[in-house]
């Protein structure tokens, strides 16, 4: 019997002693056994491991029968059902409970939405140019009382809407929503100009 | 189906005669008819407690207390704390009912949440010896070893062997308790411990190796 053939079988035999070996080593395992008088050995001292975890689980335990049992069983019935009659005190006791909780959901919904739209720098809605001074140049020399409303919207070009300075050649000071009211001007004139003629033959 | 979801259940397995499988006495007697009925499965019991039923889990906690005193109970070595796990594994049971996947076994489900607080309850009890060994050993004995009415020698090996067993790590024993002493496959241990068939297998190995070395240095030791 070589010694490289034992080691494979004695790695085998945990799983030999709990009937868990494949069938087909089961064969080669059950063959060198009765060749090998030491793994036999080792065979029987695994084998008596688990024989002996078996007796020692099958021994009587003081104070554990059926009565025992019998008053585990109670108490988790009674638990259960206590937990259990808790629980529906506490949904029956709170007719309006659902619609409050609902409530809440949507106050919280909306104080998220206001952090969101106000998150960052760039993008907040309080980071805004405070209104100017209604002063223009003729307010300043006298020549008119006009007042003029300034842009009350984000304070840099990057803020504004998008689209409106690609789109249209008037940019600057115009861009913007300004822009954006030009363009539909624009549109407007060349929804009234007279449709294309076709080419003369 | 339900036949065979209920003869899937594990049969027997080595605890003490005195108290093996069956039902505990004093049942009323819709829950003993549900509990004893063959032919209505765990899974059944679990979707009529679903329904508002308080009798189905009566009866489930009737098919299933003593295995799950005794799982807690051979992991952790008393029985007070084998009685609390059982209790509380019930408890988390009809908690996450909901949550059963009606397609898996229900006993493996329930043995995973019997295992997991029975080893929380011996770690617990473990690191309690570890941080003051000398204020909790009277009230911390291994209950097993004091095993009442057995004859000298057998109660002696009882004792012995269950302070081995306290030597293997936790994960080690798990799989010996659920192997050796409850009988089920390393198949169905997997699932219990979450962990592969390979991983099973391989703990059970190093397991029955562990046991059998340690054994062999204790009865050394007292040779000596």
């Amino acid at each position: 019997m070589s010694a490289a053939s034992c080691d494979s079988i004695r790695a085998a035999l945990p799983w030999f002693v709990g009937e868990e070996l494949e069938p087909e080593h089961l064969a080669s395992v059950r063959a060198h056994l009765v060749d090998c008088f030491a793994c036999r050995a080792e065979a029987s001292a695994l084998q008596q491991g688990v024989s002996r975890l078996q007796r020692a689980a099958a021994a009587p335990v003081a104070g554990v029968d059926d009565a025992f049992f019998g008053e585990l069983h109670r108490t988790v019935v009674s638990r259960v059902e206590a937990m259990d009659h808790a629980e529906h005190r506490v949904a029956a006791g709170s007719p309006g409970g659902g619609i409050r909780a609902g409530l809440a959901l949507a106050a919280m919904a909306l104080v998220g939405l206001g952090f969101w739209l106000g998150r960052g720098t760039e993008s907040s809605i309080f980071d805004r140019r405070p209104l100017a001074t209604p002063v223009s140049i003729e307010s300043a020399t006298g020549t008119s009382p006009a007042l003029v409303v300034p842009w009350s919207g984000p304070r840099w070009p990057a803020m504004r809407p998008l689209g409106n300075e690609a789109d249209s050649d008037l940019g600057g000071e115009r861009a913007g929503m300004m822009a954006r009211d030009r363009l539909r001007d624009l549109v407007d004139e060349r929804m009234v100009l007279p449709p294309r003629q076709a080419p003369p033959r | 189906m339900l036949k065979a979801n209920a003869a899937a259940r594990p049969g027997s397995f080595a605890v003490p005669a005195s108290a093996a499988v069956g039902l505990p006495p004093g049942l009323p007697t819709a829950v003993l008819q549900l509990a004893e009925d063959g032919a209505i499965s765990d899974a059944e019991l679990v979707r009529r407690t679903l329904a508002g039923q308080h009798d189905p889990f009566s009866a489930l906690v009737a098919r299933y207390q003593k295995r799950a005193f005794w799982i807690a109970w051979h992991v952790v070595g008393r029985v007070e704390d084998a009685r609390d796990v059982a209790q509380e594994a019930f408890v988390r049971l009809f908690r996450s009912l909901d949550k059963y996947d009606f397609t898996r076994s229900f006993y493996t489900w329930f043995y995973r949440i019997v295992m997991n607080l029975a080893i929380d309850s011996l770690r617990k009890i473990k690191s309690a010896r570890g941080q003051c060994l000398d204020d909790v050993l009277p009230t911390l004995t291994d209950e097993r070893e004091e095993a009442g009415d057995v004859p000298l020698q057998r109660g002696e090996e009882s004792g012995q062997v269950w302070s081995v067993l306290d030597k293997l790590d936790a994960k080690f024993r798990a799989v010996l308790v659920l192997r050796d002493i409850h009988g089920l496959s390393c198949r169905e241990i997997a699932p219990i411990l979450k962990v592969t068939h390979a991983t099973a297998r391989w703990r059970l190995h190093r397991g029955r190796l562990m046991f059998k070395e340690h054994w062999e240095r204790a009865q050394g030791g007292t040779e000596q």
